[in-house]
């Protein structure tokens, strides 16, 4: 752990009595993923002389509402929330992104979570699963913006502007005004509503896993878009297969299981959870873009909790 | 434009590429010459360079090429280049956001994080390529101004989109794959 004791126990204290309200005009955020967001911020906020933990918090938090709950702070960004943005063909099942494609929504969202962090920018290392957690994928976005913001030179708002620049939906201003709206420097204060329904897995489930051929288990997880948590319907809307003709909005996907094993991402969509007749696998190497990158395969030998395909 | 590959087992620092243009019967038209804009390409690395003649194309019965290259140097190529945007010519909406720059160009939208040295300055190239791995575009970019104080190892930073207006390339490069070299000094 990189953090002490003393430092979570102080950043509680920030969270319980200091800048957070329940205002009705308070941006809802959920509480498993403002804690997450909270303590990376209080870690990196250590290292800068020129923010406080609350500021940063607010440079992060600000990324997610446009990016995930298509930009209003009345509704709680979905921890799951699957990019449906993207049509290049490549993402689409077996690089078939036509109407003869029997298995559309084996769809692989190239970004995903609060953040949509995608495998062409930073943190390709991380699967599905971690950019959903937040408790993983708020240090990865808080280190990266930390290490920007230092590097950058200008006034507070220009080095926002640039530490931003990662997230397209921040543009034309729709992140600054989210952090005027959230941050009050005069009090270093936030004003965020905590919405206790959404936790840093935001309805992801965590099991274990092992393969046709081996019965050694791994963490993996089930990511099934009707359990999501938080506001879905910047991302959970017809036309759910997709549309063909240029991509967007892409399909959106049934529910998969996602791990991370030997530096290979693995989506494996399995009959029982699609309803097609074959069970459909695809495999991106970490360092890789998923565009144009990806290995599909009609088949799996993912056993979720013990459950061998047929 | 072309590809040039070290096919040596060090490093290498500047290169210079010089095509000499040959007429039928073999006497010299002109000779051209570039310096690749990448720098301190490790061996087995390919690079982009181009270069341009005055000659007419229907003159040159034949070109002899010729690659000199320095010893390698301090150049930091110790970065990983992320992509954040690859934004196609023509679409008036991308991630579901509609566009605000309306003439639609095809945008190139990079950053970095630096796991070699202090930098202070650092460069951007990019070679899109068609199917036949071809290059059939070159272009360069720097830092965006807010880092014009360099970046300290383990820092980020963006670069300056590129940005293509012209119909022509920006629709071709929406159909190419593109390689990316960041070299910084």
């Amino acid at each position: 752990m990189k953090k002490s004791r003393f430092l979570i126990l102080t950043f509680t204290f920030l969270l319980t009595i200091g800048p957070i309200t329940n205002a009705a005009s308070a941006a809802k955020f959920g509480s498993g993923p403002l804690d997450d967001v909270f303590d990376a911020a209080n870690y990196e906020a250590q290292y800068i002389s020129d923010l406080t933990t609350n500021e940063l918090a607010a440079i992060i938090l600000a990324i997610t509402w446009p990016e995930a709950a298509g930009g209003s702070t009345s509704v709680t960004p979905s921890p799951m929330t699957l990019s449906r943005g993207d049509g290049h063909s490549g993402l689409w099942s077996f690089e078939n992104r036509s109407s003869s494609n029997s298995y559309k929504r084996a769809f692989w969202h190239p970004g995903i979570g609060l953040w949509q962090i995608d495998s062409a920018g930073f943190a390709r290392e991380l699967g599905a699963h971690d950019r959903i957690n937040s408790a993983v994928a708020a240090p990865v976005v808080a280190d990266e913006i930390a290490a920007s913001w230092e590097s950058s030179i200008g006034t507070d708002s220009e080095r926002r502007n640039e530490v931003w620049q990662p997230w397209y939906a921040c543009n034309n201003g729709a992140c600054e005004d989210i952090f005027q709206q959230i941050y009050d420097s005069s009090n270093d204060s936030l004003n965020i509503s905590r919405d206790y329904s959404v936790s840093s897995m935001g309805g992801m489930e965590e099991t274990y896993c092992n393969t046709t051929y081996s019965y050694n288990t791994f963490t993996c997880y089930k990511i099934d878009p009707s359990q999501a948590e938080g506001y879905t319907g910047s991302w959970i809307y017809s036309p759910y297969e997709g549309d063909t003709s240029d991509g967007i909005p892409s399909p959106l996907t049934y529910s998969f299981w996602s791990y991370v094993q030997y530096s290979d991402e693995h989506r494996h969509w399995l009959g029982p959870d699609t309803g097609y007749n074959i069970d459909i696998r695809a495999i991106r190497d970490t360092a890789d873009n998923a565009r144009g990158n990806l290995l599909w395969y009609n088949s799996s030998y993912l056993c979720p909790e013990g459950n061998c395909p047929n | 434009m072309g590809l040039i590959r070290n096919e040596t087992t060090k490093k290498v620092g500047e290169v210079t590429v010089t095509a000499v243009l040959r007429s039928e019967d073999g006497s010299e038209l002109e000779k051209a010459y570039t310096i690749v804009p990448v720098g301190g390409i490790r061996p087995g690395e390919p690079a982009p360079f181009s270069i341009d003649s005055s000659t007419p194309v229907n003159e040159v019965a034949s070109i002899d090429w010729s690659v000199d290259a320095s010893p390698g140097n301090d150049i930091s190529r110790n970065f990983d280049v992320r992509v954040y945007d690859q934004i196609p010519y023509g679409v008036n909406e991308y991630k579901g956001i509609p566009r605000e720059d309306k003439s639609y160009p095809y945008v190139l939208s990079t950053g970095i994080r630096n796991y070699g040295q202090n930098i202070n300055t650092a460069k951007l190239v990019v070679a899109w390529l068609n199917q036949n791995n071809e290059v059939v575009w070159i272009e360069t970019t720097s830092l965006s101004e807010a880092f014009s104080d360099g970046v300290k190892q383990d820092g980020s930073a963006n670069f300056k989109d590129i940005v293509i207006e012209d119909k022509k390339i920006g629709s071709l490069l929406n159909n190419s794959q593109y390689m990316i070299w960041v070299v910084g000094e």
